[in-house]
């Protein structure tokens, strides 16, 4: 495996890597000549060439480290701990070579999740350089390009390399990921638990895999999952991988058809859309599986691969510090999500909360066990355990989430989030839409961030709470919608709990519904108000698009009364009004009648409204209570604010046709309150 | 056949619909900027997304050529370019 990779035996010309460099985005920063031609058109990058590049690189980083001896001893640095580098690459190819370079010359690799500035300067305490083929990740350490040293015109001096086993103990990596209590943290990987995993992979999934299977990807090698499989499975058994990372599915299908064998190692973000492309089926007879991690794999789309390419993908479930920790296939049978423990590790669920833990050859634990081929990991993932033997996951329990293959503590973003003066209070969650996840914020602003929503709006006002976030996170897991609260809501025991949160989220419909009615009531003429009651599916009574939140109703025979909040999203709307929304007083009246209709079933509808005063305005995010009284023909109504003073916000009554007179219909009702809302705040009986 | 600036603005409605940009307007998509990193922000989940999308409303397909794909998602000018002379709908 990779402990004695450079001295096993392989023949000169057998491929590593394969690709078309150049096409990908993988070395458009470089404008090396040379490097070009060597990767121009598919290169075929051979084993020769692998030995020969991270010959020269170990040559390179024993130079270095020779004149750094000195700065050490002048720093009372602590020269018996292995020396650390930086690795970010694109190109796997590159990676590879570092990584064995490092290795055989007694360094480890510190692997960044992304190559965001924050997250390098962070991480480069500590590393005595960076390998890297991007010119323009500014970062202040002596930084080497992985294949120049390889290059022809390189002069390295003769310092002499070779090849040796590597130690099973000695660390080989650390990667850095973002622990669950928000902190990053640094996952150290020794030779012994990469070979273990190695051996694992090859003997569970390796069969059905010929010689030259090419190794096509999706995910990135600088996490754990890509590393291992994209990269790490395919160069110790002598399988060619791609260089190229792939953006959409249409441009891998073509490639892996030309192959006589191949495998994908991918993420369910893609796997959801290569099920759609066409062409699929005819990679029934050249992909040998698929694989899929970095969250589950929805069952429309593990079925829709199953009927294309005759097997369901391989799902992988485990995380940076477990390593792999299950695999399944999925299948429609009763169990047919069940997980299937990889051999050699060992589970069980915590009896305290369920969650998962893990004994495994491959897992990185903090403290130092008496046993060290093994180590103890407890997981996020609550599991339910099945007689025999399988799992099946529950959820997590922890506020981490995966969006695409990246893995972000929320606690780490709010933190950092609050760090910007626009802002009291913020709380983050994920929100699932069909296979993406992405993240919501809920947030309290400050007067001045509330003074900076009012003069810039909500555009800006998003894009300057995430700038100081996009030096750190990856793109991908920046908050994608805000909501803006007067406080976080919370549950009757003072909690923010999730679903309140997400609540404000699901009730978006609110702002198309929100959108039209504004057209109807600033501009519009009769002929606009009429329509809605004229097409019954689309009137203002609507209730489901129309509700406020509600928390807490009373009823009784006659009378009823229920807590709401305003949909925050209202304050989306623009045209009600620009900077200042307020709810229209139209829209008050249509969740006056949703409720009285969620209370009175077959409640008659109302000839004409009397009374109707708009007291004060009711703002976006406001609690209200809603209190309907009936007596008689007559159906009473106020909207109070919740607060002590409990001001008015609007009130009067509707009438009701009595027995015997005639219904009014649809038409002139709207009629009747188009008047009553042009008279805001006036009486109008 | 459509004129090019109404296939842009319909362009950028299909954007912030389909990638559940709330807070953004067809204004605020300017047809010539990047629409990913620099310029509107997308990633790389919203290109698949953005994809799907093209797909049900114009039946244009997606190139086998990362190049040419790269250049076809540069910006909603060259997007419209595309659908003009791709769309089957």
């Amino acid at each position: 495996m990779f402990a004695n990779l450079l001295l096993t035996p392989r023949p000169e010309h057998s491929i590593v890597a394969i690709g078309n460099v150049g096409s990908a985005r993988d070395l458009s920063c470089t404008n090396d000549e040379s490097t070009q031609k060597r990767v121009a058109c598919e290169a075929r990058l051979n084993w020769a060439c692998f030995a020969r590049d991270v010959a020269a690189l170990a040559r390179a980083l024993t130079s270095v480290e020779s004149s750094m001896e000195s700065t050490k001893a002048q720093f009372a640095m602590n020269a018996s701990s292995a020396p650390r580098w930086l690795l970010f690459t694109e190109n796997p190819y590159a990676f590879a070579v570092a990584l064995t370079a490092l290795a055989q010359t007694g360094c480890v690799a510190v692997l960044p999740p992304n190559s965001q500035r924050e997250t390098l300067h962070e991480l480069a305490e500590g590393c005595v350089g960076l390998l890297s083929d991007q010119a323009d990740l500014a970062i202040a350490l002596p930084t080497i390009d992985p294949l120049a040293p390889g290059k022809p015109e390189a002069t390295v001096g003769k310092i002499p390399f070779v090849a040796r086993a590597l130690d099973a103990n000695a660390l080989l990596l650390e990667i850095c990921t973002s622990g669950s209590t928000g902190q990053r943290k640094r996952v150290p990987k020794c030779v012994r638990q990469i070979d273990a995993e190695l051996t694992l992979l090859e003997k569970v999934f390796g069969e059905s895999l010929p010689a030259d299977t090419q190794f096509f990807a999706t995910a990135s090698h600088q996490h754990f999952y890509g590393f291992l499989f994209r990269v790490l499975w395919p160069l110790v058994t002598g399988r060619p991988f791609r260089l190229e990372s792939f953006l959409y599915p249409e441009e891998i299908l073509p490639r892996m058809a030309q192959t006589n064998s191949c495998a994908l190692v991918s993420t369910p973000a893609h796997l959801k859309r290569l099920k759609d492309v066409s062409g699929l089926e005819t990679l029934r007879s050249k992909c040998r599986v698929l694989f899929s991690s970095g969250g589950p794999l929805s069952p429309e789309v593990a079925s829709a691969l199953a009927r294309a390419l005759g097997e369901a993908p391989i799902e992988i479930f485990g995380s940076t510090e477990t390593g792999g920790v299950a695999w399944r296939k999925q299948s429609s049978t009763p169990s047919g999500l069940a997980w299937t423990t990889l051999p050699g590790v060992e589970i069980e669920r915590m009896p305290s909360d369920g969650r998962l833990r893990v004994h495994s050859p491959f897992a990185s634990s903090e403290s130092d066990g008496s046993d060290v081929t093994k180590a103890t990991c407890e997981m996020g993932d609550c599991i339910e355990l099945l007689t025999d033997g399988r799992f099946l996951v529950r959820g997590r329990a922890d506020r981490i989430v995966k969006i695409g293959e990246k893995r972000l503590a929320l606690p780490e973003m709010e933190a950092r989030l609050l760090e910007n003066s626009f802002l009291q209070e913020v709380a983050l969650l994920p929100l699932e839409r069909s296979d993406t996840t992405r993240v919501g914020a809920v947030a309290v602003l400050s007067d001045a961030g509330q003074s900076f929503l009012t003069q810039h709006g909500r555009r800006a006002l998003a894009q300057s709470l995430t700038q100081n976030l996009q030096t750190r996170f990856d793109r991908i897991v920046l908050p994608r919608a805000w909501r803006y609260v007067t406080r976080l809501p919370e549950d009757a025991q003072g909690k923010v709990t999730q679903s309140l949160l997400r609540a404000l989220f699901e009730a978006s419909s609110e702002v198309t519904e929100g959108r039209e009615k504004e057209i109807a009531l600033d501009g519009g003429t009769p002929e606009e108000m009429r329509t809605p009651s004229t097409a019954p599916n689309t009137t203002p009574f609507d209730p489901q698009s129309k509700t406020p939140l509600v928390f807490h109703e009373e009823r009784s025979e006659t009378s009823h009364r229920r807590r709401c909040r305003v949909p925050e999203n209202l304050a989306s709307c623009d045209g009600h009004f620009p900077m200042n929304p307020i709810v229209p007083g139209v829209v008050q009246l249509d969740w006056v009648m949703t409720a009285a209709r969620d209370v009175w079933e077959n409640l008659p509808t109302p000839i004409r409204i009397e009374a109707l005063k708009f007291k004060t305005l009711l703002l976006p995010g406001q609690e209200f209570e809603l209190a309907l009284q009936r007596t008689g023909s007559k159906l009473s109504f106020t909207l109070r604010n919740v607060n002590p003073d409990g001001e008015i916000f609007s009130s009067g009554r509707f009438v009701l046709p009595s027995d015997g007179e005639k219904e009014m219909n649809a038409h002139e009702m709207s009629l009747h309150r188009q008047d009553s809302t042009k008279g805001n705040g006036n009486d109008r009986d | 056949m459509q004129n090019f600036e109404s296939l842009e603005k319909e362009l950028k409605e299909l954007i912030i619909q389909s990638l559940m940009l709330e807070d953004v307007t067809p204004d605020d998509i300017v047809s010539e900027e990047p629409l990913f990193v620099e310029g509107l922000g997308l990633d790389s989940i919203d290109a698949l997304e953005l994809a799907i999308a093209l797909e049900n409303q114009y039946g244009v397909k997606i190139e086998d050529n990362p190049e040419e794909n790269r250049k076809i998602f540069m910006s909603v000018q060259s997007l419209a370019a595309y659908v003009g002379a791709h769309r089957a709908k």
